[in-house]
């Protein structure tokens, strides 16, 4: 049996070798340095037999989520010496399961980003398409998971941060439903929006974490709770109805993939499919953008150079810069009507229009991107970056959960498939996803503990 | 039409990006004007309670905690006698402040023994 300081050494060998060498991955900002001590403790732990559900697995943490003594900083200049003065809620609860957190993970400036490019300390390398984005914002925590150097891993989802990365990187990725983790720790970007979700190589391993991380916070204001029985996950449920959503793609590639991933599935458990299109889907990019720059241009006026670190407008990028400048205008008071107040009102009728479709189907299923991911340094225009979101901002905004899995490849690029369930119905949509990934895999990922099995594409 | 890749940018390129702003933010608006459908919008938070109980306290674990004024009892130590949770949780306590002192004046970028130095008009 391989203890967890066994598996923790082949992880830093693997980090050692293809983080800022080798594949230049650049995943991991900062390494644990009571790593190894920790897992010590945790192995004498399980010889005694009282450890906890997470005791041997190694967990990676974006750098916008606070873990005591480690450096949170969003990957930005502003907070690149920010030590957390304590631990996330969601971190305290792996800490207590015997979790291990081996480190920090890179991420898009202040999670202001859809494929890992935009952080300060360099973008993120897609470990299975080298050379390509490996997507955002929870790029370095994707990549990590997809690259062998952790076993999982967290990260934010605020318009699909954790599923466009998830998508690109061939790993799984939840966004759980709104309200179901404790946000307290994390730095947020957009209030209304964010949701802290697991990162995984299999189902059954993001529904461990999931399991860990959720439930009811005092802390946190909005915070609900979720639950869900992981032996049920293993389940195939009966009778799934499911909407397959009708929705304009570029590249048909994707939407035949998953139309055929789709087609086995249903053949196979004996459900039912059937095209839906939502009207306000369209809708959904011109209502996240408001509501994140504004909140966004908010949560950012504490950084102001007194108590954390540097005054953002002096030491952020582009892009930070475009959320604080769109925020600030849309926030005066003779623009809330024409920006702020329309976004809301259309945010209230994508929200209906779920409800209202979860009434007739189990789940939603589409494309997690709606587009293959495009080199890193390439030109592209804000506009083109907008549709990386635009098949995962309208689950952000109607706060139902969400997950991406693995559904193939085109040109050797991973292929996401996103499955929408309602709002805390995350034991459904695990059912659900677990069952395409028992029929659906083409290519095995490396069970959790399995640390180096796996493929790896070097430089193509 | 730029690439994403982080950058110091110089005051012409700032100014580029706020003048990129505008149309951006247009474009949302024209989008969005395209919804003739009306609907009211209720931004209230439903919750089961509305009010907190007074003692029913909970510390925040072992969280470091940041405003020492907001420190209140666990449900774990009310098997302690009152003096004795009394006693515990002010060395719980003051071991947290310190700590957590400690660790935000080093994150403050000018600090002066007991005190962060802002000046006026500096941010």
């Amino acid at each position: 049996m391989v203890t967890t300081q066994e598996r923790l050494q082949t992880y830093l060998n693997q980090i050692e070798m293809h983080n800022k060498s080798g594949n230049r991955i650049n995943a991991i900002l900062e390494i644990n340095p009571n790593a190894m001590e920790e897992a010590k403790l945790i192995d004498e732990k399980i010889k005694k037999k009282k450890a906890g559900k997470l005791a041997g697995k190694i967990i990676a943490v974006k750098a916008n989520i606070n873990v005591l003594g480690l450096h949170a900083s969003c990957g930005s200049k502003v907070l690149e010496n920010y030590k957390s003065p304590y631990d996330a809620e969601v971190i305290k609860k792996i800490k207590e399961e015997d979790g291990l957190i081996i480190g920090m993970a890179n991420c898009d400036e202040f999670a202001c980003g859809w494929s890992g490019e935009t952080s300060a300390f360099g973008a993120t390398n897609n470990p299975k398409s080298l050379g390509l984005v490996a997507g955002g914002s929870s790029s370095g925590s994707c990549a990590s998971v997809s690259a062998d150097f952790c076993d999982m891993s967290l990260g934010s989802d605020t318009g699909g941060s954790i599923r466009v990365p998830a998508s690109h990187c061939g790993v799984v990725g939840l966004k759980p439903s709104y309200g179901s983790v404790s946000r307290y720790g994390l730095i947020d970007m957009s209030m209304s929006l964010d949701q802290v979700g697991p990162i995984a190589k299999n189902v059954s391993d993001a529904a461990l974490l999931f399991d860990i991380i959720k439930g009811k916070d005092e802390k946190d204001a909005i915070s609900l709770g979720s639950n869900i029985n992981l032996k049920e996950v293993e389940e195939v449920p009966r009778d799934i109805k499911i909407g397959i959503l009708d929705f304009k793609i570029n590249d048909l590639r994707i939407q035949n993939l998953i139309d055929k991933k789709i087609e086995e599935t249903v053949k196979k458990y004996k459900w039912k499919s059937e095209k839906i299109k939502l009207e306000y889907i369209d809708f959904a990019v011109a209502t996240y953008f408001p509501i994140v720059y504004t909140e966004f241009f908010s949560c950012t006026r504490r950084l102001d150079g007194r108590r954390f670190g540097k005054k953002i407008e002096e030491a952020c990028g582009p892009e930070v810069l475009r959320r604080i400048l769109g925020g600030s205008e849309i926030s005066k008071a003779e623009h809330a009507g024409r920006y702020y107040h329309l976004a809301l009102k259309a945010r209230k009728l994508i929200e209906e229009e779920f409800k209202k479709t979860f009434r007739k189907f189990d789940c939603l299923i589409c494309p997690t991107v709606p587009r293959l991911p495009h080199k890193i340094g390439e030109k592209i225009s804000i506009e083109e970056m907008f549709q990386y979101d635009a098949l995962t901002s309208p689950i952000n905004l109607s706060g139902d959960c969400a997950i991406s899995i693995p559904a193939g490849e085109i040109d050797k690029i991973p292929i996401g498939m996103q499955i929408i369930c309602e709002k805390l119905n995350e034991q459904k949509l695990f059912q659900i996803a677990r069952s395409f990934e028992k029929v659906n895999l083409q290519r095995v990922l490396p069970n959790s503990s399995n640390p180096t099995a796996g493929s790896r594409r070097k430089g193509e | 039409m730029d690439d994403f890749l982080w950058r110091q940018m110089s005051d012409k390129e700032k100014e580029e990006v706020k003048k990129q702003v505008d149309s951006i933010i247009d474009s949302f608006s024209k989008k969005l004007s395209q919804i003739k459908q009306k609907i009211e919008v209720d931004n209230s938070i439903e919750r089961e309670k509305f009010e907190r109980e007074e003692n029913s306290v909970s510390l925040i674990n072992s969280h470091p905690t940041p405003d020492p004024a907001h420190i209140t009892l666990t449900s774990t130590s009310r098997n302690r006698s009152p003096t004795q949770r009394g006693n515990n949780s002010i060395r719980e306590t003051s071991k947290i402040c310190e700590l957590d002192k400690r660790i935000m004046f080093e994150n403050a970028p000018e600090a002066n023994k007991d005190f962060i130095i802002a000046e006026k008009k500096k941010w």
